[in-house]
């Protein structure tokens, strides 16, 4: 059940039917029961982990809070964490670790038969397994109380509309808002609740799928460099319009149930520095990477040295996070390099770069990172670099080229939207006129566009 | 920074006028493009879209007394001139034949299209032992192309995609639209006054006749070519298994046919001794597929069949010209020597 179909669309609209008829204990078991149904969709045998996660982590909370003596406490966390790690590892990465591990042995001269875990990934589980791990940690740390009710806690780690792809919520945030008496959102409300979900499914339906394409030719074995380079700007676009799409659906059926869920997107192609980047782009993972990993490791307190270590590892981990393959960890490298330079040179040299170079020269290196993202290899993104190096403009196609010109000017459209009122749905806030054009157009181009076959959501196979 | 979520606006009737006004404006620029642009794929293929036509101006114009129904074998084998010629009553027949239709394509496009339009008293079901293989991957990948198409597909969500498309030009002509080559193309031939090829009830340049028997083989004369067998199998004949579900589909054909009021009759298709030998057990495969028809038929159909001298073939199964010419001429005596009665359609 993706967002961008119909299936979706009913299961929303029924969902919030029957949540505002419903008040205190039952809403909330509604929403839990609505978000297992939604994730049962899925794979329904993958739900005994979640609830797994669940548990394991309501309990080590309630423990962590119940003892006084830090080294009780830090073994339920211990325990909480290695639980979430342990079920992320066995379903994520054993087959990437013992790939590693077999390929050294055999380099190594030793005969080693790697034991091997035919498992499909469960759908979500790097979102909920950090959402629930943040949990211990915030109590851990004394940042909040635990949740006195199970119920909540469930509903909590399981809401629908954030999660298989996030955003990844605190429990300080979203946990008070699930037990709160919440009112029925008034027709602005629903309105700007329409805004973002018709501003998420633009992204998906017409830019991102519409990329899909353009980049698979730039990625097709024996592509021009004139395919490639399209292909790499497409796919650019693809990610973002994929992942701030599910982003803004997201958050809008949350907003229908009277839940607002966090940003996390802040127009991220817009950034001046690769700093800037992370602040922008997928801010629920980055924020959660900077306040449980990197300010742990020590942050930017220690040595310049120490510093870039804790950059570069933060960045490696965050790479290794999106999926069990060396593309990814050389993306994640990729980033902490750039991070790394770019902190030398603002601190040897404090004037800026004029914007547009800032903006541009960001935009291509996150665009240069990207190729490793979304190769199969790393030779094959190797293959795809090599030949953008050897003739950009051979072999480009004008209609992809058309097309990707004009999904940048969507995606500029919007983001310009989102840089002036926080986020899409303050299309309800152009004047009539702009209003109504901006909807025609959407339209013609969602009717148009709806046509394509299907491309999943990037980021469900994380 | 006014917060979106909470704003307070006045209504605003005129964003959604502006709204729909582009809508409609969006519309009628594609329904003026519409003649350039590509033919739209509302139907599984080209020949389905141009039989659909063909069905479109017989309904306007009257019925047909027989029908042929079948696969490729059948649209090249029975020629319907030729039929009304050898006719003494010079019955009026159609050959509504699709690729690789297998029974169950047949069964819906039967039901759904063709007998509504023709109204037939007849209907000559063509077959061949592949019709009965489970396993047969291209009559399969027909099937699935014919349950895709907005036009033949099925459930509720298709149903409303397809009157979408039947009412809307943006709908139907999307395909094209979301190509940016093929709309500069159209609006320049749409300003020199060019129209795109469309699909029509006259048929396709020697592809398809008007009367819808199939013309592309008509010259062909089967050699024995390795290659011709060799592909027969990986499409059609391995693996070679026939379980219940085309025979399900065969009896549930020939119950929607007797439901329209017709009399069904089932030719089991001339072949060459290397189509025979092609299956992965031979003459006993085709001896299964035999027993399966006639279980499957029972008494709701006559059957018949007969041969074709190996000169008449195309391929180890299509009959080239001579050979459809034939069949076409010797198919009122079998439906007569079978009492098949001599009705009109109507």
């Amino acid at each position: 059940m993706t967002f961008n179909s119909l299936q979706y669309a009913a299961f929303l609209v029924a969902v919030v039917g029957v949540h505002w008829t419903l008040r205190g204990r039952a809403r909330t078991g509604f929403v839990l029961t609505a978000s297992y149904v939604f994730y049962g969709a899925w794979d329904w045998r993958f739900l005994s982990l979640l609830v797994a996660s669940t548990v394991i982590d309501f309990v080590a909370g309630r423990q962590i809070h119940a003892h006084t003596g830090e080294p009780a406490r830090r073994r339920w966390l211990t325990a909480s964490i290695v639980a979430n790690l342990g079920m992320l590892g066995a379903f994520k990465y054993w087959g990437f670790f013992v790939d590693g591990a077999s390929d050294l042995t055999g380099a190594l001269g030793l005969d080693w038969a790697a034991p091997t875990l035919e498992v499909v990934l469960p759908v979500g589980i790097s979102f909920y397994t950090f959402q629930s791990m943040s949990y211990t940690i915030d109590i851990h740390r004394r940042q909040i109380e635990p949740c006195p009710s199970l119920l909540d806690y469930a509903a909590y780690v399981s809401f629908f509309p954030q999660l298989v792809a996030g955003p990844i919520e605190r429990a300080s945030t979203l946990l008070p808002q699930l037990r709160a008496d919440r009112r029925p959102p008034d027709a602005d409300r629903v309105a700007s609740a329409l805004a973002l979900i018709g501003a998420g499914l633009f992204r998906k339906v017409v830019i991102a799928d519409t990329m899909a394409p353009i980049v698979a030719d730039g990625y097709a074995p024996g592509a021009s460099g004139g395919a490639a380079l399209v292909a790499t700007y497409a796919f650019a676009l693809q990610i973002y319009g994929d992942f701030a799409g599910y982003t803004a659906i997201a958050r809008g059926s949350a907003r229908l149930l009277g839940i607002e869920l966090m940003v996390n997107f802040d127009t991220p192609y817009g950034a001046r520095s690769p700093t800037d980047f992370w602040r922008r782009w997928h801010i629920s993972l980055s924020t959660w990477l900077r306040d449980y990993l990197y300010i742990p490791l020590g942050g930017n307190r220690g040595s310049r040295a120490r510093t870039e270590r804790n950059l570069l590892l933060v960045m490696l981990l965050g790479g290794l996070w999106h999926g069990a393959a060396w593309t990814f960890v050389v993306w994640g490298g990729l980033h902490g390099l750039f991070l790394i330079v770019h902190r030398q040179r603002t601190s040897r040299d404090r004037r800026p770069l004029p914007t547009p170079v800032a903006v541009a020269g960001t935009f291509h290196l996150v665009c240069f990172a990207w190729i490793f993202f979304r190769a199969s290899s790393v030779s094959e993104a190797w293959d795809v670099i090599r030949s953008i190096a050897s003739g950009p403009v051979t072999g480009l196609d004008t209609g992809s080229v058309a097309l990707v010109v004009g999904a940048a000017l969507a995606t500029l459209a919007l983001d310009l939207v989102v840089r002036r009122h926080r986020d899409e749905s303050g299309l309800v806030l152009l004047p009539s006129a702009i209003q109504g054009a901006v909807i025609g157009v959407a339209s013609v181009l969602f009717i148009v566009y709806s046509g394509a076959p299907p491309v999943p959501f990037v980021y469900f196979q994380f | 920074m006014p917060d979106p979520a909470r704003a307070r606006r006045p209504r605003r009737p005129v964003a959604f006028l502006v709204a729909a006004f582009l809508v409609v404006l969006a519309e009628a620029s594609v329904r003026w493009l519409a003649p350039s642009l590509p033919a739209p794929p509302v139907w599984p293929d080209r020949t389905t879209a141009t039989k659909a036509a063909q069905l479109d101006r017989i309904s306007g114009s009257g019925c047909v007394d027989v029908v042929f129904a079948g696969n490729s074998m059948t649209r090249d084998g029975l020629v319907p001139s030729v039929f009304e010629d050898a006719d003494r009553d010079r019955r009026r027949a159609y050959n509504a034949a699709l690729d690789a239709a297998s029974p169950a394509l047949l069964d819906r496009w039967l039901g759904e299209h063709v007998l509504p339009a023709t109204r037939p008293a007849t209907v000559v079901i063509g077959l061949a032992s592949f019709d009965l293989n489970s396993e047969a991957s291209t009559p399969a990948a027909a099937l699935r192309a014919y349950e895709d198409a907005p036009f033949t597909a099925t459930g509720a969500a298709a149903s409303v995609e397809e009157w979408f498309t039947r009412r809307s030009a943006l709908v139907r002509h999307r395909d094209a639209l979301r190509q940016p080559d093929a709309v500069a193309g159209a609006v320049a031939d749409r300003v020199r006054g060019v129209r795109a090829d469309r699909a029509d009830a006259d048929g396709i340049d020697g592809i398809l006749a008007a009367d819808g028997h199939g013309l592309s083989r008509r010259q062909l004369r089967y050699a024995g070519e390795p290659a011709a067998i060799e592909r027969l199998q990986r499409q059609f004949l391995e693996p070679f298994r026939i379980d219940g579900r085309q025979s399900a589909a065969l009896s549930a054909l020939i119950a929607t046919i007797r439901n329209a009021g017709a009399t069904p009759v089932v030719l089991l298709l001339p072949v060459t001794s290397d189509f025979v030998d092609a299956h992965p057990d031979g003459a006993r495969d085709v001896a299964r597929f035999r027993a399966a028809v006639d279980a499957a038929v029972g008494d709701a159909a006559a059957v018949i069949e007969t041969t074709v001298p190996p000169t008449g073939f195309a391929d180890t199964h299509h009959l080239n010209g001579d050979g459809a010419d034939l069949l076409s001429r010797r198919l009122p005596a079998l439906l007569d020597r079978a009492g098949v009665p001599r009705a009109r359609c109507g």
